[in-house]
């Protein structure tokens, strides 16, 4: 009987905290050995620009220093982790997308590698893009705070305004 | 009047900033294991390096400090005695919780106590290269539980005690085994060991078991099993023999849904638990976490089997760092009577900085009886929780 009642109740809480977490861009870190959390900013630069089935943009980017992580201590390592008093930037060019899939060239710590990406289109002007990064491909040492790590695995998710 | 005057003093200690303690709702800032702040995988007991950081730079308020203060020497001060580790191999912790209590509030027989609940000293010890092997002892004084007071298990306890002692060995870091004496696993592990989801289950502050515990935490995946053959400080009739088990997965990010089960016996009772759980991060800072069981209890010489279901729904608010504002629902039923029993209790919880936590809650009881009428009973509590 009691499950009968509140199972309503456990479900619906699980589901509207699925709906929580909106950001244009979220970059999704793994703790070692357990654990996770999220660096975040609204303020993802530079336009995409629809023609036809196609997304191109020029160049997107993001002020490293923009990234929040919900914790001051934890801001000021990634930030540093990253390099970005001589890199303040991460940016992603020459980006090209068609039929939920495409490729850029992103730019970290001064390293830049091809990225392919996947996307999937929101509504008429929004798309969202996912793509995993490893940190160690852009000269980045592994990152670890008082025996925690981060896995070399980095998720992330840009929602995107489409001109 | 009574209620006026509570209202009052929760809002007073709102804008002054009070808070409190509880710890799986920290999956509110995106810790959804206890391993990470914890060397017990299943939470309690002393906290890590990187949880006293975590406590101090992310928990606890900066109300106390100069705004100038470095985040980096706030971390640094969360060490034992403010002072940085020795050597990463030892580590020694203490702890302190006290507990104004205030019963009946408004009642004739109306108590007011202070109640020194826990003051321990703890050593963890760990070695090897990835330190993968671990030993952990706690001792210190754990009053002799109010029910088992003048009891023969009561007198057989002593005031100054292990609650927790054990050695562990993780050969890869989501793996990992431990020996001794521990809580069993089962359920959200919430502070109030007053809930009826610890007391209907016979997990409170003094049922930790000698045994064996599995431990694996994968990405989205964690999990622990338990064999326990009861506390061997205890005398041997009431020593709980069994096994347990927790589970918990990992969906849409920051939300967790988990089970568990739990049988044990001792020479008068069989035990057997099952519940469902789930930890939801909702914003940054906020989490709500839900737990519904149900406990079959059956005395070993007789027939009768008593069932007990229990539900707890307690969320978390940040209002700013530092400051908490709780919510506890609970539900208890015996198939014993037709009566039941909802609590609720709402409270706050400050971490004004860090090692210190301050806590006040009320606690409204009010038993459901078709056959009589019975007053709804209020409780004040107020603890104070330190550690170095």
């Amino acid at each position: 009987m009691i499950s009968k009642t509140y199972f309503p109740l456990f479900l619906f809480i699980t589901l509207f905290s699925s709906l929580s977490n909106a950001s244009d861009l979220s970059v999704h870190m793994t703790l070692s050995p357990a654990g996770s959390f999220d660096a975040k900013t609204a303020k993802l630069r530079g336009d995409v620009v629809k023609s036809g089935d196609k997304y191109t943009a020029d160049s997107l980017w993001v002020k490293i220093e923009d990234l929040k992580t919900g914790i001051d201590l934890r801001d000021d390592h990634f930030h540093k982790h990253l390099n970005f008093e001589k890199f303040p930037k991460i940016s992603m060019t020459n980006i090209v997308a068609q039929s939920g899939k495409g490729s850029a060239m992103l730019t970290i710590n001064g390293v830049p590698n091809k990225q392919d990406f996947t996307y999937k289109q929101i509504n008429d002007k929004k798309i969202e893009a996912h793509f995993n990064v490893k940190p160690s491909a852009y000269k980045l040492k592994e990152a670890k705070y008082l025996e925690i790590g981060v896995d070399d695995d980095v998720e992330v998710t840009a929602s995107m305004d489409v001109k | 009047m009574i209620k006026s005057l509570l209202l009052f003093f929760l809002i007073i200690m709102n804008f002054l900033g009070s808070k409190a303690y509880a710890y799986p709702h920290f999956i509110s800032l995106g810790y959804n294991s206890c391993i990470t702040c914890h060397y017990n995988p299943f939470g309690n007991g002393p906290i890590n390096d990187y949880g006293r950081s975590v406590s101090g730079t992310a928990i606890a308020s900066r109300d106390f400090y100069d705004e100038n203060k470095p985040e980096e020497l706030i971390a640094s001060e969360t060490a034992f005695f403010m002072k940085e580790a020795l050597n990463k191999h030892i580590k020694p912790f203490i702890g302190y919780r006290g507990m104004f209590y205030k019963s009946n509030l408004g009642q004739e027989g109306s108590k007011v106590e202070f109640i020194n609940m826990q003051f321990d000293a703890n050593l963890v010890v760990k070695f090897g290269e990835k330190d993968q092997f671990i030993a952990s002892g706690t001792f210190g004084y754990a009053p002799i539980p109010r029910a088992l007071q003048n009891t023969p298990t009561g007198d057989a306890m002593k005031e100054y005690r292990t609650r927790e002692h054990y050695i562990g060995y993780r050969p890869k870091p989501n793996w990992g085994i431990y020996f001794g004496l521990m809580d069993k696993t089962y359920g959200i592990r919430v502070a109030e060991h007053n809930s009826f989801s610890r007391i209907s289950t016979q997990l409170t502050q003094d049922d930790q078991a000698h045994g064996a515990i599995l431990h694996y935490s994968g990405p989205t995946f964690e999990g622990g099993l338990n064999a326990f053959v009861g506390n061997l400080a205890t005398k041997a009739d009431v020593r709980t023999k069994g096994f347990a088990g927790t589970f918990e997965q990992t969906v849409f990010e920051k939300n967790r849904i988990g089970a568990s089960f739990l049988s044990q016996k001792d020479d008068y009772l069989k035990t057997m638990a099952t519940a469902i759980h789930s930890r939801s991060q909702i914003t940054y800072g906020t989490s709500v976490m839900v737990e519904l069981g149900r406990v079959d209890k059956k005395p070993v010489n007789g027939t009768l089997t008593r069932k007990e279901y229990y539900a707890l729904l307690q969320n978390h608010i940040k209002t700013h760092r530092g400051l908490y504002f709780l919510n506890s629902v609970e539900y208890f039923k015996s198939s014993l009577d037709k009566n039941y029993r909802v609590r609720f209790g709402p409270g706050l919880q400050y971490y004004p900085f860090s090692k210190l936590e301050l806590r006040a809650d009320v606690y409204n009881t009010r038993n459901f009886n078709q056959e009589a009428n019975s007053r709804d009973r209020w409780d004040l509590l107020m603890q104070i929780h330190a550690w170095f």
